[in-house]
């Protein structure tokens, strides 16, 4: 019988900024796989020309969760099925150039690659029921409304 | 019917609310849901018209119909990543 191998896909959500941001091209990719396209969103310290100082990302725990799996699933649907991912998002406090969400997708060409690593972020910034408030210089905050 | 339904975000902020209990006629769907917190806080009612609702950890199109066992949430514009 021959051995049929379960694509890996993981996904999470990480107290914390993302620490391991890097990832060996032999931790994802399979041997006929030729391409590993990475994503690392990171705060950044502006927005709309006000200084921001930290941000505090809430979350919808175990819908979360069960979002970013299925975005992995429809990605693999919409660009190959045989694409391996690991996709994890961080919560809580963070600080600019800390990372906040971490994509990594392994396929056989660069293109579904780099197409699915941005398609997952794009989703992401639709359905992940993840909020996040900036707190900015001048003492005041606001949660951003959509990004 | 009793519902509890979940607040997130600016959402939470604004009620001082995580969590609220509401008594909807039976049978209810999500926009009764919306419709109800919105007549509650009516400063709230444009986030409420950009916010959408969750049954299950899944976001909801109508008609749904929800049970009081459903746990339901609203979800304000989302701005992860």
């Amino acid at each position: 019988m021959a051995l049929v191998k379960t694509p890996l896909r993981e996904s999470g959500i990480i107290d914390g900024p993302l620490e391991a941001t890097l990832l060996s091209s032999q931790d994802l990719c399979r041997d006929e796989h030729g391409a590993l396209a990475s994503f690392v969103g990171c705060v950044r310290n502006e927005h709309f020309g006000k200084n921001v100082t930290h941000l505090h990302y809430e979350c919808y725990k175990p819908m979360a969760e069960s979002v970013l799996q299925s975005l992995i699933e429809e990605t693999c649907e919409k660009f190959d099925p045989e694409l391996q991912a690991r996709v994890f998002h961080g919560i809580g406090t963070m600080y600019p150039a800390q990372a906040s969400v971490v994509i990594h997708v392994s396929s056989g060409h660069r293109v579904a690659a780099f197409d699915a690593c941005r398609h997952i972020i794009e989703r992401i910034k639709e359905d992940l029921p993840v909020w996040k408030q900036e707190f900015y210089a001048d003492g005041t905050s606001e949660w951003l409304k959509g990004s | 019917m009793e519902i509890a339904v979940l607040y997130f975000a600016g959402m939470s902020e604004h009620t001082g609310k995580k969590q609220e209990v509401f008594d909807l006629p039976n049978p209810c769907g999500s926009a009764d849901v919306l419709e109800r917190v919105s007549n509650n806080y009516p400063h709230l009612s444009a986030l409420c018209n950009r916010s959408r609702v969750a049954i299950g950890h899944a976001f909801v199109k109508e008609p749904v119909e929800i049970n009081a066992q459903s746990e339901i949430a609203i979800i304000p514009p989302v701005s992860g990543g």
